[in-house]
């Protein structure tokens, strides 16, 4: 069975809730690089900013200070940029197949738009699990790993302290002469992105980045380092895209899969993606509703969560027909 | 151990601060080697559990992208009691950042056991250091015999 999921191109936003609806420590705190390049006095103490036009780091400090101590300030105010790694603009869609009743493939299509400042050439969608029997393949010329972390982005986007990236990254010989060989350039797109995996679909985050890591240097003062920290987090120096992925086992109770198919919804109708009454929306809540309350009341019983297959004739969006296509792969087969 | 004045032998330890006494000693293992011992230090690759335990998932997953290449070769992380790394024996840097343990230099420069030296390899070799939880990856001294990663964990 194939179903061709396109809903998932929409951009969480870092400092919001993610698609379960936990709270993680955002970004805000960075300051904005000022406009007119004049510090204001209470930022005195701030060596790291955002130049969000210029989608840049700007680190701005004393060229007094210190490398080891802060309290040593003084000497003209030295300036560097750095480009971030999320100046991407992607699109993704991807296509869910079952092989069989334990394993899923995925195979992602993934576009740059013309917007974009930077070519595309890292894509990471965590999962919870990678076994023995899952694998991954890249487009040509691009290399593909199942690479077992506990990052932020990990917890953020699989709900587990570890897991794994299901990570596609260009490997070009030819980025000896061209750093952005087989990238995907912006107004590009590439499909051939894919996952065999055991797990069911479910709502997740792609991290999707361009360029390379800011060039730090070690002998720069700890104070400034130290407040970089943040935006050299993946989660953070990468476009955030929802997405499906790899997510339950076949084990899973069903009731944990509604509640992230209900989180989904509410985070799609939070970001406009989708219409709250919609008919087809409003029968996958009842849907949802009824397999968590069924299953609180008779664990492992799960009878009400049935997909009603004539609810998809309901959906009147493409991200509706996914949302219902995905349901349906979990609870009805 | 510590500060030593007069006569300089191998160093275990540090000088001025308090010894860091978690550290743990990165044993040869089959995804990496171990390089970088010296007179003075002849051992140096001690660190923080994280820090360690990152370097060797590193190590790990690298040879698993790129078996066909040399497994990575690790150098200075840091002294069995932390402190200063005093590369030339004469207690002053330029190794500060090994100081506690938690930062390690990968050899780049195009010998035995480096990082492949192409462009993509040593970018992916740094995203797989920041996928393992270092909050900085540098490539250093680009082009010269000193050239290397320096993964560096909190």
């Amino acid at each position: 069975m194939i179903r061709s999921f396109s809903i998932l191109s929409v951009v969480v936003l870092i400092g919001s809730a993610d698609v379960a609806g936990n709270q993680f420590s955002d970004i805000s705190s960075i300051p904005i690089w000022p406009k007119d390049g004049v510090i204001p006095v209470e930022w005195k103490d701030r060596y790291v900013f955002l130049d969000l036009d210029a989608g840049q780091m700007v680190l701005a400090y004393p060229e007094g200070l210190s490398r080891l101590r802060s309290d040593r300030v003084g000497g003209a105010l030295r300036i560097e940029r750095f480009d971030l790694k999320n100046q991407v603009a992607p699109v993704l869609s991807v296509t869910v197949r079952r092989n069989s009743q334990k394993s899923f493939t995925y195979e992602y299509k993934v576009a740059n738009l013309a917007s974009a400042k930077k070519a595309i050439n890292n894509v990471r969608i965590p999962t919870r699990v990678f076994g023995p029997d899952d694998s991954i393949l890249g487009p040509v010329r691009w290399g593909a790993a199942a690479s077992r972390s506990s990052v932020t982005a990990i917890r953020r986007a699989a709900g587990v302290e570890q897991g794994y990236f299901l990570v596609w990254y260009t490997n070009d010989p030819d980025s000896i002469h061209d750093p952005d060989a087989s990238a995907i350039r912006p107004g590009q797109s590439l499909s051939g992105f894919k996952v065999k995996s055991g797990l069911m679909p479910g709502f997740t985050i792609a991290y999707v980045q361009g360029g390379d890591l800011p060039a730090l240097r070690k002998d720069m003062p700890e104070a400034v380092l130290e407040q970089t920290d943040p935006i050299m987090q993946i989660e953070f120096n990468s476009q955030n895209m929802v997405t499906m992925g790899p997510k339950f086992s076949i084990a899973s109770p069903k009731s944990h899969v509604a509640e992230d198919f209900r989180a989904g919804i509410d985070f799609l109708i939070e970001a406009r993606s989708i219409q709250k009454d919609s008919p087809a929306i409003l029968g996958a809540q009842e849907i949802i509703a009824r397999c968590i309350d069924d299953t609180n009341e008779s664990p492992g019983q799960a009878r009400e969560c049935r997909f009603d297959s004539t609810l998809l004739m309901r959906a009147n969006s493409t991200v509706e027909m996914d949302i219902l296509h995905a349901m349906n792969l979990n609870f009805d087969e | 151990m510590g500060k030593c004045a007069g006569m300089r032998g191998p160093v275990y330890g540090y000088s001025g601060s308090s010894p860091y006494t978690d550290l743990v000693r990165l044993l040869p293992g089959k995804d990496w080697v171990l390089i970088g011992a010296t007179p003075y230090h002849p051992f140096n690759h001690y660190g923080t559990p994280k820090a360690v335990r990152g370097i060797q998932a590193v190590a790990k997953q690298y040879h698993s992208e790129h078996p066909q290449y040399d497994v990575i070769a690790i150098n200075d992380i840091g002294l069995p009691l932390g402190g200063i790394f005093d590369l030339n024996g004469n207690w002053r840097g330029p190794h500060f950042s090994h100081s506690r343990g938690n930062a390690v230099d990968i050899r780049g420069n195009g010998r035995p056991n480096s990082v492949k030296r192409m462009p993509a390899v040593q970018k992916r070799f740094k995203e797989i250091c920041m996928e393992n939880g270092a909050w900085r990856a540098l490539h250093e001294s680009q082009g010269t015999t000193n050239e290397h990663f320096h993964c560096e964990w909190r």
